[in-house]
């Protein structure tokens, strides 16, 4: 039957006609940061999340009679400041466990700390790569400056590319003006490393194949590239632009998991007075004309809107949602050429006690972001058997142990490993014993570090990229929804007429991590969202 | 009798289902490719071609056109989406003329849309956007196919072709209104008729396989003959378009999937087929339009220049201001001069004098009225205002 949006009753049914609700779809970060900052704004705000529970891909789950961790992401690497005090976030209730985990970089025999403190980063390079010690500190400099120069281009809204010149001139000067203060030397590094491999920026810096296979890991994490393809350095810049202390560089796990983060962002949002309805999935996004009319649930029931935010893919956005038929040719054309190809499995395990570092037998792992992969050449060769449909014998893997510093974790003496492994690939289905074979390549990537990790384990759970696309609705599998290169960010994420929060369609804002500036737990595209439909309604 | 597709047509064309039977009644070998297939320029002079539309009876080969069969439950939905106007109005057994854009509001082509059954549609225009028209059915429950090649079609035209349909065993025949359809079934001969119009009185389509074209093809010349049916080439064909002012590809406008510069592909609205555009119902390309429409456009002219020597791409000029362009040209021996479509960038000062700049010099022009195709059935009537649809 046609949905007309006379047809549309808002919730609550009859009486007084109250403003209708800012429908959000996904109870993820980013849809709870748009809640939130909509709410704060005097509006009314209902979120409906498909789920049992908050979060999304920031998830915490409780695994069976164990400890509560987190079900997907497993630490906040991206999540800006200014997210952070405009929310309140710690008057909500965030706290971490631990705010500044060094990344501890790993393979047998060796074990480097990278500290936050780029002082004593530098003394335990020095250890092991004298000549890299010096140049890591100017490669830090260098970072920071980029950060300071591209912050306000990261946390403000991108320009809109209107098909034509005065739009595309526009688009220049904003980008001018929004590139903080950079000196010319620096404007022609930037201009040229943005779209350059992570590897061939590093392999101007460092000779030592450890340091830079460590570092190259941050490029390549979430994307399915290897640090020898173009715009990873990008990629690396937005893992190294983490600040959750406040301190750039770091970051942290929230006491609790993920699953606290997304608690303290809907803590903001209803504070203001924004609703939640869970096991409430999206089947339709109606649209009158050119503009959105409400959504349909997949149990029938239609909620009217005049504005929907969608933290879905843009893809689901408007083909799946909205119907091809309602938006352009060439736009359906457009998101249906999007990739979004995950190629990162997530672990989890249950582990007796603490393990060893091989280079520490005679105390418990500590505290710690901890990378294996060894050198450049390591990631290249994670990547090939991905391209065709096949897992590494040898996954370059990052892990933490959440429970070193999170009691809350630990359960009857045992603990928790969370790891992310390179490159999974995303293969149409996944079987138990392909999941295990993962896990157990990523078992004995770990144990060649942590000698005593295998005997240890007593549980492991996988996520593979197809599973995280049909728990999560992650197209793809995808953290990011679109892998994160020039040609996808800023004016032009996820795509130049899909840009700037805004599609075709009055009313549909987009929100998700395909928006600018990414995804990771930032909090950003949501707040962009909901700062594009304040001033689009003026009621900033 | 020579084989005229042998004397003169390369043969790296292609030929349409009906060249074997016309080729040889052609008094020269000259040829025009249309669509990659080569047709008859002409069949016998100008003028005799231009009386028999004006008043016997005539037709000419269009099996070159490209055509697509849109099936499915969707198919509606689809054409609906990517058509200017709301196909799904559209009844069993009619036809409508219609525009497809691109996202930016340009013309892609001007196509028709004929309704076979409920669910089953054919699409024809001068333009192959079999590939632009998959891309947009990819998210809809349809079924693709093109007929280009598959389908012989033939265009009658001229005040006697009623009687001739009477013969063929029409039960409508030009009792048809504009746009509407029949099945046509004699013995071994089956064909659909579709009355074009009203732009261009007693205009007929005729739609037939491939397979069974030549004895059609045969059927209808051997009928024909009480009714004086001759073939008429695609010059003479053109002349009557121009006469008629219907704007076509590559003539009035550049495809927009094939343009090569954005400039040369116009919108509907820029080259006399806003007629065509329902601006009240959601089509892809609708909002670039909707902005569109408010633009200011060149305006579309019928004119008369003196002279066998107008052609496509001649200045307009006022005085001595360049004012237009001309997109088409023919001649046309009953009127001894030559009839041209163009566009005015900008208005004739009063009293200057219009003229079309040729390789020999200033031609005088005179504006006939203005131009815009054929709506294949009743003037299409905008306004409403469309709901979700589902």
């Amino acid at each position: 039957m046609a949905l007309e949006r006379s047809d549309l009753t808002p919730p609550g049914g009859g009486g007084e006609p109250a403003e209708r609700p800012v429908l959000v779809i996904g109870a993820g970060i980013n849809g709870l940061a748009s809640a939130a900052y909509l709410a704060r704004a005097g509006r009314r705000v209902l979120v409906l999340e498909g789920r049992n529970r908050l979060g999304g891909m920031a998830a915490s789950v409780r695994l069976d009679d164990g400890p509560v961790v987190s079900e997907c992401a497993h630490l906040v690497t991206a999540l800006h400041p200014d997210v952070m005090s405009e929310l309140g976030l710690y008057r909500h209730g965030l706290r971490f466990s631990h705010r500044r985990l060094p990344t501890m970089l790993l393979k047998p025999g060796t074990t480097l700390a990278l500290s936050e403190d780029p002082w004593e980063a530098e003394a335990a390079i020095a250890e092991i790569a004298p000549g890299d010690a010096r140049a890591y500190r100017r490669f830090l400099e260098l970072v920071r400056r980029f950060h300071e120069a591209l912050d306000p281009l990261i946390a403000n809204p991108p320009a809109r590319l209107g098909g034509d010149e005065a739009a595309l001139n526009e688009a220049a000067h904003l980008l001018g003006a929004r590139i903080g203060r950079v000196s010319e030397r620096d404007f022609a590094a930037l201009a040229t490393m943005l779209a350059a491999p992570v590897a061939e920026v590093l392999d101007g810096y460092f000779a030592s194949p450890f340091l830079k296979g460590g570092l190259a890991f941050d490029g390549v994490i979430g994307a399915f590239a290897a640090p020898s393809w173009n715009g990873t350095f990008l990629s690396f810049l937005q893992r190294r632009f983490a600040s959750v202390s406040g301190r750039w560089g770091a970051c942290g796990h929230p006491a609790g998991g993920l699953g606290a983060l997304a608690d303290a962002f809907w803590n903001a949002a209803r504070a203001n007075g924004a609703e939640l309805r869970l096991n409430a999935r999206v089947s339709r996004i109606a649209v009158d004309g050119d503009r959105v009319a409400g959504v349909v649930l997949t149990t029938g029931e239609e909620i009217a809107a005049d504005i929907v935010v969608s933290t879905l893919h843009p893809h689901a956005t408007f083909l799946e949602l909205v119907g091809a038929r309602h938006v352009d040719v060439g736009f359906a054309e457009d998101l249906a050429h999007l990739e979004s190809r995950g190629s990162v499995a997530r672990l989890t395990f249950v582990i007796e006690g603490l393990p060893r570092l091989g280079t520490h037998q005679d105390e418990p792992a500590p505290a710690g972001r901890f990378v294996i992969a060894p050198d450049l050449g390591y990631l290249e060769r994670a990547l090939t058997p991905a391209k065709f449909g096949a897992t590494p014998a040898e996954p370059a893997v990052e892990f933490a142990i959440p429970s070193v510093h999170d009691a809350s974790m630990q359960h009857e003496g045992r603990h928790i490993v969370t790891a992310l492994a390179l490159h999974a690939p995303l293969r149409a289905a996944e079987t138990d014993e392909t999941r295990a074979a993962f896990a157990d390549a990523v078992t004995q990537t770990i144990t060649r570090v942590m000698p005593d990790f295998r005997r240890r384990v007593r549980r492991a759970e996988v996520l593979m990229p197809r599973d995280i696309e049909e728990r999560f609705g992650a197209r793809g599998g995808h953290w990011h929804h679109i892998d994160l290169v020039p040609d996808q960010a800023w004016c032009l994420r996820p795509h130049a007429r899909a840009a700037a929060y805004r599609g075709p369609l009055d009313g549909l804002y987009l929100a998700g991590a395909s928006s600018h500036p990414w995804g990771g737990v930032s909090g950003l595209p949501g707040r962009g969202a909901a700062f594009a439909i304040l001033k689009d309604r003026g009621w900033g | 009798m020579t084989d005229m597709w042998h004397a003169g047509a390369p043969q790296f064309w292609r030929r349409s289902p009906v060249t074997s039977v016309l080729a040889p009644l052609m008094g020269q070998a000259r040829w025009r490719v249309c669509g990659g297939v080569g047709v008859p320029a002409a069949f016998s002079s100008r003028g005799e071609e231009e009386a028999s539309l004006r008043t016997g009876a005539a037709f000419t080969d269009r099996s070159w056109l490209s055509t697509y069969l849109v099936s499915g439950a969707e198919a509606a939905r689809l054409l609906d989406r990517v058509q200017t106007r709301d196909v799904s109005q559209l009844q069993v057994g009619h036809s409508m003329r219609t525009a497809a854009v691109d996202d930016e509001g340009r013309l892609i082509d001007l196509c028709t849309v004929y309704r076979l059954e409920e669910d089953v549609f054919q699409l024809a225009g001068e333009v192959a956007i079999g590939a632009w028209l998959a891309r947009a059915a990819a998210h809809f429950a349809v079924a693709l196919e093109e007929t280009t090649g598959s389908l012989a079609c033939l265009q009658l035209v001229g005040p006697a072709i009623g009687a001739l349909l009477d013969a063929l065993g029409a039960a409508q025949g030009d009792r048809l209104a504009a746009g509407a359809m029949e099945l046509v079934e004699d013995g071994s001969l089956a064909f659909h008729l579709c009355r074009r119009g009203p732009g261009t009185p007693d205009a007929y389509e005729m739609w037939f396989s491939a397979v069974t074209a030549e004895h059609a093809m045969r059927r209808l010349l051997a009928l024909g003959e009480t009714v004086g049916l001759r073939p008429v080439g695609a010059d003479a064909f053109e002349a009557l378009r121009i006469a008629t002012g219907q704007p076509r590809a590559f003539a009035e406008f550049e495809p927009a999937i094939l343009a090569r510069e954005r400039a040369h592909a116009r919108t509907p609205f820029a080259c006399g087929a806003g007629g065509l555009v329902d601006l009240d119902k959601p089509f892809s390309g609708r909002r670039a339009l909707l902005a569109a429409a408010r633009a200011p456009a060149p305006r579309p002219v019928r004119l008369a220049i003196e002279g066998f020597a107008a052609a496509r791409g001649q200045s307009l000029r006022a005085g001595a201001s360049l004012v237009g362009v001309l997109t088409s040209a023919a001649v046309s021996p009953s009127r001894g001069a030559s009839l041209a479509l163009g566009f005015l960038d900008a208005e004739p000062a009063p009293g200057a004098a219009l003229e079309a700049v040729g390789a020999a010099g200033p031609m005088r022009a005179r504006i006939l009225g203005a131009f815009e195709p054929d709506p294949g059935g009743p003037k299409p009537r905008f306004g409403r205002r469309h709901g979700d649809g589902g």
